[in-house]
């Protein structure tokens, strides 16, 4: 038998199922992966901080409900094909108008959130000055990017006014909008982000 | 003087820790105002990249994931797993490897494994006596198996950067034997630090109760065959099979289960939203990134490289499986997959090699990558349910990372591991 440590016996992971037992821990439930660090200070501006979190959360429910809209048009779209034998030919041409409400939306909650994929291990290490250096320069890029893409995304409205989406008989600045939209909240939730920052630049944030 | 301005800004932003995305985003922007190219063109890529028909698949499968994480599948999962294989020493190592064989499948996602089987498994391990780096380290490394083992949307991922010539139903059964066989050697690493380290063995809970709990878990373990079998047998596309997985992810969850709360599934949808914001962003962005290195003909010139060092392929296939798990240690692995896939792979291409084996090779190695310092997704999550620093965990999990680098090194020069299944199944 075994030489390790003896244990009284006990019914196996997952005997109790379902029911009790440790529910499963999702990322964002992780506190120590998620919570401010030691020298975190109070958001400033916290009214305007308050608005553009009213803001993002009016996003995420556009784009929650457009996720579960998008999964029900697909579904309905595999029944009309097999089941009706009449394959609903607008639901890949909405679907795909759809994905892009989503991403961008989403991108921008994300860009409020921090929540983007980015490689800071080498930024947090260093001295608090040249930390606040990167930071603002990282929070800067952000700007200029967002800024960039709707100013250009309105460009693609404009050109594509009489641009029809096949099926769906709708233009196809309606897609570019999808730029402009991202590239307006997440230019104002980066600009916010970047006012915090001046306040004490050398101090950390809640999200960082 | 383009191409430095490409790489240059992608690496400052990158160092600011800026988005990933947005770092690629706007050096290639500023490509194009150094080409003289119209600056719409750069967003018109990107919003293309995003509104590709076969992406949609991938909030499918993140729906479906987050459905199953919330919903009560992983727990069911690990209770099969318990029963099947804890009677052997070490049990509950061999049935961690196990679950993430089981979960992984379902939810293609390495860091979601970790901590939905981190959670429910790691209590119970250091409860029985065993080390919490031991916990910790199976938990992590057999995460990467999710990547590899079918449905994946980083195999989606991998063909749309490919440039949309791979078939996802290859890439599928392609990734089946590969994640298999790391599992086995991750499960006779678990086994030897077992024995070594003197860790009991559960008992058997008997044929019945192993009939029961397998019962239990076929509904959820259905929704990878309904995604699979539904892409293979061509019956469906990928994003139809994908979003028929996720309304029965949501019809098992909510209706046989009932574990899906109002609460569960308004966070389930959330993390879809964010998870396929980040992802498909990503794609966006890379997709102009992209242009620009084909633009600058950067493929070609690092075959050339590359050849230029050795024309031997083992020796290449060795570089470049240095480079990616290299490149996996520091940065996340959608971003990798989208940049590195457009280099990488007509170098892998020149020396003969299949391009879906070079997508299963990339898949392990940049998974490795999430369970490495210093920046190491699976790694971090592990830790901080296991309760121990990240030191700690990398001190012993050496016998783990030989047991993936073993089948690493045998996908890498046996093609037969990737190629087989897909040539006897489907065609």
């Amino acid at each position: 038998m075994s030489a390790g440590p003896s244990h009284p016996p006990s019914p196996p992971p997952g005997a109790d199922a379902p029911g009790g037992g440790a529910p499963p821990r999702i990322v964002e439930d992780i506190h120590e992966l998620t919570g401010p660090k030691p020298d975190a200070i109070a958001p400033p501006f916290p009214a305007a901080d308050r608005w553009m979190g009213r803001i993002a959360s009016l996003c995420m429910v556009v784009a929650g409900v457009q996720m579960v809209v998008l999964v029900g048009f697909m579904g309905w779209l595999v029944f009309g094909r097999y089941v009706l034998n009449d394959t609903p030919t607008w639901v890949e041409q909405l679907s795909l108008l759809l994905i892009a409400y989503i991403t961008f939306l989403g991108a921008a909650i994300g860009v409020r959130d921090e929540s983007h994929l980015s490689i800071d291990f080498i930024r947090e290490a260093l001295p608090p000055v040249p930390r606040a250096i990167l930071r603002l320069l990282a929070d800067a890029m952000v700007i200029v990017f967002t800024a960039i893409m709707a100013w250009q995304g309105w460009k693609l409205v404009a050109t594509n006014l009489t641009r029809e989406i096949p099926m769906l008989g709708v233009s196809e600045s309606w897609r570019a909008a999808s730029l402009v939209a991202f590239g307006v909240l997440g230019a104002a939730f980066a600009i916010l982000r970047l006012a915090q920052r001046l306040r004490a630049p050398t101090r950390s944030l809640p999200w960082d | 003087m383009g191409l430095t301005l490409l790489f240059g800004l992608f690496a400052l932003g990158l160092f600011a820790g800026a988005p990933v995305a947005f770092a690629l985003g706007l050096a290639a922007v500023a490509c194009f105002a150094y080409e003289g190219l119209p600056l719409f063109v750069a967003f018109q890529r990107i919003l293309s990249g995003v509104s590709t028909f076969s992406l949609l698949a991938i909030p499918f499968f993140i729906f479906s994931g987050e459905l199953m994480l919330h919903g009560g599948i992983a727990r069911r999962l690990v209770g099969l797993a318990a029963a099947a294989v804890g009677s052997v020493r070490g049990g509950l190592g061999v049935v961690n490897v196990a679950s993430s064989m089981l979960f992984g499948g379902i939810s293609g996602s390495a860091v979601a494994d970790t901590s939905a089987l981190g959670s429910i498994l790691m209590p119970v391990m250091k409860e029985k006596g065993y080390d919490a780096d031991y916990a910790v380290n199976v938990t992590v490394t057999s995460s990467v198996a999710g990547i590899v083992i079918p449905p994946s949307h980083n195999m989606i991922l991998f063909a749309v950067a490919a440039g949309g010539g791979i078939s996802v139903s290859n890439l599928f059964v392609a990734g089946i034997l590969p994640g298999v066989l790391m599992c086995l050697c991750l499960m006779v690493a678990a086994y030897l630090v077992a024995v070594k380290r003197g860790y009991p063995a559960e008992p058997f809970p008997g044929w019945k109760a192993l009939a029961l709990r397998a019962a239990d878990s076929v509904p959820g373990l259905m929704t990878a065959v309904i995604i699979v079998g539904g892409v293979l047998s061509g019956v469906l596309t990928v994003t139809e099979s994908g979003a028929f997985g996720a309304i029965y992810a949501l019809v098992i969850t909510g209706i046989v289960y009932r574990e899906l709360s109002w609460a569960n599934f308004t966070a389930a949808v959330k993390s879809s939203v964010r998870t396929t914001a980040l992802v498909m962003v990503l794609v966006g962005c890379a997709s102009a990134f992209a242009w620009l290195l084909a633009f600058y003909r950067v493929p070609e010139g690092l075959t050339g490289l590359l050849l230029g060092i050795s024309e031997n392929p083992i020796v290449i296939l060795l570089m470049l499986n240095v480079i990616l798990l290299a490149l996996g240690m520091i940065m996340d692995m959608a971003a990798l997959i989208l940049i590195c896939t457009p280099i990488f792979l007509p170098v892998a291409q020149s020396i003969g090699m299949d391009p879906i084996q070079f997508g299963i090779m990339m898949m392990m190695n940049l998974g490795l990558g999430l369970c490495t310092p210093p920046v190491g997704a699976c790694l971090f999550v592990g830790c901080v349910i296991g309760g121990i620093r990240i030191d700690q965990a990398v001190r012993t999990i050496w016998p783990f990372y030989l047991a993936v680098f073993t089948a690493l090194m045998l996908v890498t020069y046996i093609p037969a591991i990737s190629l087989s299944l897909p040539s006897l199944l489907l065609e």
